[in-house]
């Protein structure tokens, strides 16, 4: 009799310990299906070809890198003739690729982009602060002027 | 003594049957994870279209074998050439060259009149187009500013269709 209940719990043992096993695999199975239906490379852009472009040749335009570069410290160096060439260049052309961009020179704010980091309570959430930013283009006009555009 | 011969034995029957389902599993799921193919034809796109553009453009000007200050130089006879670029793909899945289209319209900045335009490939591909659905071509455009040799200013847009489904998706 002893011997018997010692078979039946034995067996028990292996029958319960077999479906451990299967449950596990069984999970295994289903956390792994979704990653093999569909598998985008998506690279993390540090920088933008077409950006740098515009950005170029916005300084080319007229004299606005003149006119930029020779400003004081504490101007935006966007006025009414160089502000919104590059609100329409860069909030037009980038607004389908990214849903922030930003341009000016070292000063926080200017009038054309608004805050270089917060822009409303949405933008606030996804762009705390400025390491979230993927792409910063930075252009050194002269020692005290740097030109900046930053993209998220 | 026999009785527990016997047992050892079908334990060891069953180690063998655990041992090929796991097996089975492990293998099953490497599988399905990495049988997949990737899709990187956006990466792709994003490729042509700085290729392009590098093609077009330098210092913030239009280069000047692409427009010489009277005439645009480029067409879609001469864009392969000239961009030193090749649309030929393997050949494998029926396919015969006809995986890519592009477009370059040059458009005057403040007018948005177009000056010259420029395309090259399989042209059906842009009927096609669904980013989100893995069986049809993956498109994008994009557009940047810049200037020619008069001071002129421009919005390049280039368009730019990769097929390759059967491959990358």
């Amino acid at each position: 009799m002893h011997n018997k209940k010692a078979q039946i719990a034995d067996s028990m043992t292996w029958i319960i310990a077999t479906l451990i096993i299967i449950v596990i695999l069984t999970i295994s199975i289903f956390v792994v299906l979704p990653f093999g239906k569909e598998k985008k490379l998506k690279l993390l852009r540090t920088s933008d070809i077409l950006a740098t472009k515009s950005l170029i040749g916005y300084l080319q335009t007229d004299n606005f890198y003149e006119k930029i570069s020779g400003i004081d410290k504490k101007d935006s160096g966007l006025d009414e003739e160089t502000g919104p060439l590059a609100e329409k260049i860069f909030k037009e052309f980038y607004r389908v690729t990214y849903e922030f961009m930003w341009f000016g020179t070292d000063l926080i704010y200017n009038e054309y982009f608004g805050n270089k980091f917060i822009k409303g309570p949405e933008i606030r959430k996804s762009h705390p602060s400025q390491k979230h930013f993927l792409i910063i283009e930075e252009i050194n006009l002269n020692k005290n002027i740097k030109l900046i555009l930053k993209l998220s | 003594m026999k009785n527990k011969k016997a047992q050892d034995k079908i334990l060891s029957v069953y180690w063998f049957v655990i041992l090929f389902i796991v097996a089975g599993v492990v293998v099953y799921m490497g599988a399905t994870f990495y049988g997949e193919p990737f899709d990187v034809r956006e990466a792709e796109t994003n490729i042509l279209i700085n290729q392009i553009s590098n093609c077009l453009s330098e210092g913030g000007k239009l280069k000047l074998d692409i427009y010489d200050g009277k005439e645009f130089l480029l067409n879609s006879v001469n864009f392969l050439e000239k961009c030193k670029m090749t649309f030929e793909v393997e050949e494998t899945k029926g396919w015969k060259n006809d995986q890519h289209y592009i477009e370059i319209s040059f458009l005057d900045f403040n007018t948005s009149i177009r000056k010259n335009f420029v395309k090259q490939g399989n042209f059906k591909l842009k009927n096609n187009c669904d980013n989100n659905q893995r069986n049809f071509p993956y498109c994008k455009e994009r557009s940047f500013y810049t200037l020619d040799e008069n001071k002129n200013q421009y919005e390049v847009k280039i368009y730019a269709s990769i097929r390759k489904t059967e491959k990358n998706a």
